[in-house]
């Protein structure tokens, strides 16, 4: 009877220790809607009741892209980060039609995985982080309906939510801060003939392979404002990650991404302009920007901080930044973060 | 349209299948040889497979060299079914089922290579609990997986070994596995192995056809 009473003990210990919410955890939820199966990898500090919903840029990236560096270590120790990998991206897998993979079913995905965090880690406040094609994304979420209700706050760093704004703002951009770098003696060459091709550009007509080439610029143009101390180095500290044992399998993420982004561009998002539409947000909102972004220029912050009807509702321009100050300025980065998620967790 | 291309495998499988049932010079009968190896998605990630050869014919070429020395080229077709598990630790863990068909080239019964062909099953079970959402009601379904039709091509390089009376060859392989129909499309998934091929006595045994040329 003693040895029974003992045994009873250490199943309900073992039991008891199962149940309890690890401080660092690190788990995988999948998420199926649609069709679709996608991980949710989720990692840090659960017991602080906020979660910080990675939505990946792209469209083609994926979650676990995110988990790099110090930003995504200090946020880690303060609250639970989940990084989403979105239909057709990633590690997702499922089977559906064609007419599935567009912007309309991906925010019903989104709210899929919003609803399990929500049951999962019961009591815990998500606020959403859409950066990019997650800028885009999370934007149409805040619109749609009633969904953004189950956010507490919504951060949009560097979000592509007008796309043909975004366009001609940044040809516009190309011109004037290339005309600054060519004064200052900067890099005059490439910045000589980034300017000519913008002015040889028609604003009117931006073509989905213009569009590409205003991408690959803006990445391009950030490799040139580093070298010249303009913008700060990428942070190489913090979370480092594996490329073959990571979340990710580099080939099926790619693969699947790479068709999934072109089926997206087929279905229309080139065309996606949200401005108009963000006075719909009344839902606490922090827009994080670089102030050299050529791929998502500033302007669109500007417009979303002044569209939406939040009543705690914020703009930061990161002076040293392009499109990820969350490696440019990671520390600045995440004292906003945090100073808006504690005063609205 | 989307079938034409498996129509076309099963086309080229059953060919060589009604070919190798040609009327045979020779036969000779052996064990089935049996391989056991990791299956190591990118190389790096855990796994194990097994497998088995079905002879169907042999062809031997035999070349009597002018210092009276002979190189023997072994070349056999044979079907393989197999069955390997792979894990990506914290998404996936991988059911590959197949039937490959392939052919084994031996030089002086050593070293050895092989490209395969392989239909098979492709079972991608997700790593954690599965959470399904229908019209706003969430529900915990735990483990869960999905299944692909999954084509696949290999290529094996080994060489074989005596040990007193027991024969076993050693090998690495390629392989890379198609998951059709995964995210609305083909998704590819590539692995490593590195195993042995033997023939244990507790096998079946199999005949095979055999021809023989040599030439001087």
């Amino acid at each position: 009877m003693r040895n029974l009473t003992i045994l009873t003990l250490v199943f309900l210990a073992i039991g008891c220790g199962r149940q309890a919410i690890k401080k660092n955890l690190d788990e995988t939820v999948w998420v199926r809607n649609q069709g679709a199966d996608m991980p949710v990898y989720v990692h840090g500090n659960v017991e602080s009741k906020v979660i910080v919903l990675v939505v990946h840029g792209g469209p083609g990236g994926n979650g676990p892209e995110y988990r790099s560096g110090n930003y995504a270590e200090d946020l880690e120790n303060r609250y639970a980060v989940a990084y989403w990998d979105q239909r057709g991206q990633g590690m997702s897998q499922g089977k559906y039609e064609t007419e599935d993979i567009t912007v309309e079913t991906m925010v019903e995905d989104m709210r899929a995985v919003m609803l399990v965090l929500k049951k999962k880690y019961d009591g815990s406040k998500v606020f959403v982080l859409g950066h990019s094609w997650g800028g885009t994304l999370s934007a149409k979420y805040m619109v749609t309906k009633d969904y953004q209700s189950l956010a507490a706050g919504w951060i949009e760093s560097n979000g592509a939510h007008d796309i043909p704004k975004l366009n001609k703002d940044a040809i516009q951009m190309f011109k004037t801060i290339g005309a600054e770098q060519v004064t200052a003696g900067n890099n005059i060459k490439n910045w000589q003939e980034t300017v000519d091709w913008a002015n040889s550009l028609d604003t009117n007509n931006i073509t989905i392979d213009i569009g590409g080439e205003i991408n690959a610029k803006g990445q391009a143009t950030s490799e040139w404002l580093k070298a010249d101390g303009v913008m700060n180095p990428s942070d190489k500290g913090g979370i480092q990650a594996s490329l073959l044992r990571g979340h990710t399998n580099p080939s099926t993420s790619a693969l699947s991404g790479r068709y999934t982004s072109a089926k997206l561009v087929e279905n229309g998002i080139e065309s996606i302009a949200l401005t108009s539409e963000l006075y719909r947000v009344t839902i606490p909102s922090l827009f994080l920007w670089g102030k050299y972004d050529f791929v998502v220029p500033p302007s669109l912050g500007v417009d979303a901080h002044r569209e939406v009807s939040s009543t705690d509702k914020e703009l930061i321009i990161f002076a040293k930044s392009g499109h990820s100050p969350m490696d440019n300025e990671w520390e600045a980065y995440n004292t906003a973060m945090i100073q808006f998620i504690e005063r609205n967790k | 349209m989307k079938r034409v291309p498996i129509q076309i495998a099963a086309f080229l499988l059953l060919t060589i299948l009604v070919k190798a049932q040609a009327p045979p010079e020779e036969t000779s009968t052996e064990k089935i040889p049996l391989s056991l190896s990791t299956y190591n998605i990118n190389g790096v990630n855990p796994g194990l497979k097994i497998g088995a050869d079905y002879p169907l014919k042999e062809l031997i070429k035999q070349k009597v060299k002018r210092n009276n020395k002979t190189k023997t080229i072994n070349k056999l077709w044979y079907l393989n079914g197999s069955m390997a598990f792979g894990i990506e630790p914290t998404s996936n863990t991988n059911w590959l089922t197949s039937l490959e068909i392939g052919r084994l080239r031996t030089r002086n019964h050593k070293w050895f290579a092989s490209p395969t062909f392989g239909l098979g099953a492709l079972v991608r079970f997700n790593n954690g609990e599965t959470w399904e959402v229908k019209d706003g009601e969430v529900t915990n379904i735990g483990n869960t997986s999905r299944t692909y039709f999954a084509p696949n091509i290999g290529m094996t390089f080994g060489r074989n070994y005596s040990i007193k009376d027991f024969e076993f060859g050693v090998f690495g392989r390629g392989n890379g596995v198609l998951a059709v129909g995964m995210n609305n499309t083909k998704v590819p998934l590539f692995s490593f192995e590195l195993g042995l091929r033997c023939a244990p006595p507790f096998t079946f045994t199999k005949s095979k056809h055999i021809i023989k040329k040599v030439t001087k």
